[in-house]
């Protein structure tokens, strides 16, 4: 009762409670699994906070925790365009997939991130910067990571 | 002690979690979840008003489950601890 345990929840179970609780006005704080969205969360180490859809939350840019469409698959990506019904998505880590999703299929934005003990707010100069330098590296990302994979392996 | 104003046992991920209620955060990385025997003592003071001391949770285990008094008191004061050390009860 009184021991600090770390418990692995399955996907589905957690996703009805924090849609849940996000319906209800919480925000939520998650630990990032997976690599999809490296460098700028990484694997176990980062966190994030995500709050309900606010009017000027939906941008290029916005993380979102989305189910794609169909597809029972949760994603924490980033939106990279805008489409009639809904948003493609993609993962920072990825240099080639993309993802649709449905608006009506959105949980929550990703409202701040805490990258290695490090808050960055969704919005400022720093989260557009680390964002926006990514973005234009598009190109070479695949070069990048394998090199960022590399000297991630070697420490 | 007393049950802190807004704080109430829910159902998160199939687990009895104490959350806060209205907007908070509710952070997966620190949730506090009960075990089934401190969830329903949980709901016994809640049903009560929220206070309790001690010894009335080492009660309600002796009435509850089939455990001696000695037992009960000494679970009663680590949970009440617990609770304390989470933040969810208040002195």
């Amino acid at each position: 009762m009184d021991s600090v345990r770390k418990e692995i929840v399955g996907n589905e179970l957690l996703m009805q409670s924090i849609k849940e609780l996000i319906k209800e006005g919480h925000t939520v704080t998650l630990t990032v699994k997976g690599v999809s969205m490296t460098p700028f969360l990484i694997n176990q180490r980062d966190s994030v906070v995500i709050a309900p859809l606010t009017t000027s939350s939906l941008n290029i840019g916005t993380i979102v925790l989305a189910k794609e469409k169909n597809r029972d698959r949760y994603l924490l990506h980033r939106i990279v365009k805008q489409r009639k019904d809904g948003y493609q998505l993609r993962g920072d880590g990825n240099c080639y997939g993309t993802e649709e999703i449905a608006t009506e299929d959105i949980v929550g934005y990703v409202k701040s991130a805490t990258r290695n003990k490090v808050r960055v707010d969704y919005g400022t100069l720093k989260w557009r910067l680390l964002w926006y330098i990514w973005r234009y590296m598009l190109p070479i990302r695949r070069l990048l990571l394998a090199i960022y994979n590399h000297i991630i392996k070697r420490k | 002690m007393k049950i802190k104003e807004g704080f109430v046992l829910r159902d998160v991920c199939n687990s009895n979690v104490v959350v806060a209620q209205g907007v908070e955060n509710i952070d997966f990385n620190k949730i506090i979840k009960l075990n089934d025997s401190a969830a329903y003592l949980w709901k016994q003071i809640e049903t009560d008003g929220g206070s309790f001391t001690p010894d009335k949770l080492a009660d309600l285990l002796v009435k509850e489950y089939d455990i001696d008094r000695e037992t009960a008191s000494t679970d009663a004061v680590t949970l009440s601890q617990s609770w304390l050390d989470a933040g969810i009860v208040a002195e």
